[in-house]
């Protein structure tokens, strides 16, 4: 069954064509990647699915629910959550008060969770992505890479059912790669299906069961790493016509 | 209240008793005491409810002074051409006050940085200009004189100083506990995600609109009641309390205190209204010395008074 259907989007921006009429699915449960060469349109393509832009066309389906033009906020108590590729942690907060503020704003103020509950589910939610330690240190106080971590904490303290991530990896060292991508699988583990947009090919060949690749806002592929890596469009579009060798 | 435990409360309102108790000794100190003392009172209920925009929601108001000419306008005239009792009128005013705090917060809910503070500022120079005039209801630029004082309670007679200095004591108390308490709360920190990142905000769930029309209600609330008390105790008003330089004196003690931490922009409402009674000779300067102040603040001090406590506090205790 597909959680996600997304039917012949389009984006524009003035003459700008960010996304061009792509559609694709993604089925409960699994690892989806998104890839493309910069400015091919995958974040874009996220903040449409996400609801922060209105796109020009097509539709979006999200658990058989039409969310076409939702506002982001209706989308998250829907469980349709997504991360920042430029993280966005809430600074002047402590790690444990920038968990709970989802679970808040998702089961509300007044009614939800008791606050005891909801202590334990943020610290929960905290220790599954190795952040529990720093849980009052103030966001600010964290490196980079714990960043990136506060917010898969962040988005998952929503409770989503498709979480989407906008490069996780992204300036990540290598050690910290690792750790972004068991979080990653353990996510999916935990029966939450994900989407990542990621640059880096060692970790979407790595998590990702099946791959679209986007190159100048339209789709040019879609497959399992194995045949996205040996893609005659997809080696064109990252390394240039002259490098593809015909019949290797 | 909203997501906010027992205990917390109870934790908080020992200091608020506490307070209270170490103030009733006060008006022995005379009457001009007593005098400034209530004005400073009002003065702190205004700059910590705007605190909860201005601090917490990182909503800039240059615009606050009409919402407490709102409340004041609003309580007398019902006093006045209504015989409102002024103890319902100051809540009306309150009331009323969070109406134009609506009317100002609904439409300018997409405006961010400089464009929302031309947004309020623009607000607060309309009021003015409507309490100059609309004087078949106001009497313009002349003000309204005479305004009932609070009605007795018993033998207790609120013409007298030091018996309104307990109404005005018990109102501050209890306003700065309440907004205390929503800092405190689910929603307090909602509207500190919110100024921190309104998309991430949006993208964890946060109905943004929703807690920021929430954050100008509240805020509006607390300085039209602030408003009302400050008719009825000088029982006289005038368009001069909603003007500009009103709304940037008040910005000026929540951003001196150290704003975003509720009991500074109370520091600061204390600290500059006795530097206006010791200033009353140079009173023509003081702007300069508040912008002045601002921009010390600002470099040296983001946290302000508030901060510069912390700080001896902290060094206090890594003495021991």
């Amino acid at each position: 069954m597909n959680i996600l259907e997304v039917k012949g989007v389009t984006k524009t921006f003035g003459g700008l064509v960010a996304v061009n009429n792509v559609s694709f699915e993604v089925s409960k449960g699994e690892i989806f990647g998104i890839i493309g060469p910069n400015g091919a349109g995958k974040t874009t393509l996220f903040n449409v699915i996400s609801g922060f832009y209105r796109p020009d066309k097509g539709r979006i389906f999200f658990d058989g629910k039409e969310i076409t033009g939702q506002k982001p906020h209706k989308l998250a108590k829907l469980g349709l959550t997504r991360t920042w590729q430029i993280v966005k942690p809430f600074l002047g907060m402590k790690v444990l008060d920038n968990v709970l503020v989802s679970i808040y704003a998702t089961k509300g103020i007044v009614t939800g969770m008791s606050e005891e509950e909801a202590i334990r589910r943020a610290e929960e939610i905290l220790d599954f992505v190795g952040l529990l330690h720093r849980k009052d240190l103030l966001a600010e106080a964290l490196p980079h890479g714990e960043r990136k971590r506060l917010e898969i904490a962040r988005a998952l303290a929503t409770d989503p059912k498709l979480l989407m991530l906008d490069e996780p990896a992204g300036g990540l060292t290598p050690t910290e790669m690792d750790e972004v991508m068991d979080v990653a699988r353990r996510v999916r583990e935990s029966g939450i299906t994900v989407i990542v947009i990621e640059h880096n090919m060692r970790v979407i060949m790595n998590i990702c069961e099946r791959i679209m690749v986007l190159n100048f806002g339209r789709k040019i592929a879609e497959g399992t790493p194995e045949e996205i890596s040996t893609n005659e469009e997809v080696i064109k579009a990252y390394l240039g016509e002259r490098f593809y060798v015909k019949g290797r | 209240m909203l997501g906010i435990s027992r205990k917390v409360v109870l934790e908080t309102a020992k200091y608020y008793i506490v307070a209270a108790l170490l103030l009733i000794p006060l008006p022995l100190a005379g009457d001009y005491v007593t005098h400034v003392a209530i004005l400073v009172m009002l003065y702190t209920i205004t700059a910590a409810s705007l605190d909860i925009l201005v601090g917490y929601t990182g909503r800039l108001s240059l615009g606050h002074a009409a919402f407490f000419a709102v409340g004041a306008y609003t309580s007398t005239l019902l006093a006045m051409n209504l015989g409102v009792s002024p103890w319902i009128g100051i809540f009306a005013g309150g009331i009323m006050a969070s109406i134009f705090g609506l009317i100002l917060g609904i439409p300018s809910l997409k405006l961010r940085g400089p464009y929302l503070a031309i947004a309020t500022l623009g607000f607060g120079v309309v009021v003015w200009l409507m309490l100059i005039n609309l004087d078949w209801l106001t009497r313009g630029p002349l003000g309204i004189p005479g305004i009932p004082p609070l009605p007795s309670i018993g033998p207790i007679d609120f013409r007298n100083k030091v018996s309104f200095y307990y109404v005005a004591l018990l109102f501050t108390v209890i306003s700065i506990f309440l907004l205390h308490l929503l800092t405190k709360s689910r929603a307090g920190r909602i509207f500190v995600a919110i100024r921190e990142d309104e998309d991430a905000a949006l993208s964890i769930g946060v109905d943004v609109p929703l807690f920021k029309v929430y954050a100008f209600l509240v805020a509006t609330f607390f300085a039209g009641i602030s408003g009302g008390l400050y008719a009825h105790y000088l029982r006289y008003i005038s368009p001069e309390i909603s003007t500009l330089s009103e709304s940037i004196y008040m910005l000026s003690m929540t951003i001196i205190g150290g704003f975003g931490t509720l009991i500074g922009p109370v520091m600061g409402a204390i600290v500059l209204s006795l530097l206006q009674e010791l200033l009353r000779s140079y009173l023509e300067y003081r702007y300069l010395i508040y912008g002045l102040l601002i921009v010390l603040v600002m470099r040296f001090f983001p946290k302000g008074i508030y901060g510069i406590i912390e700080l001896f506090l902290e060094k206090a205790g890594g003495g021991k």
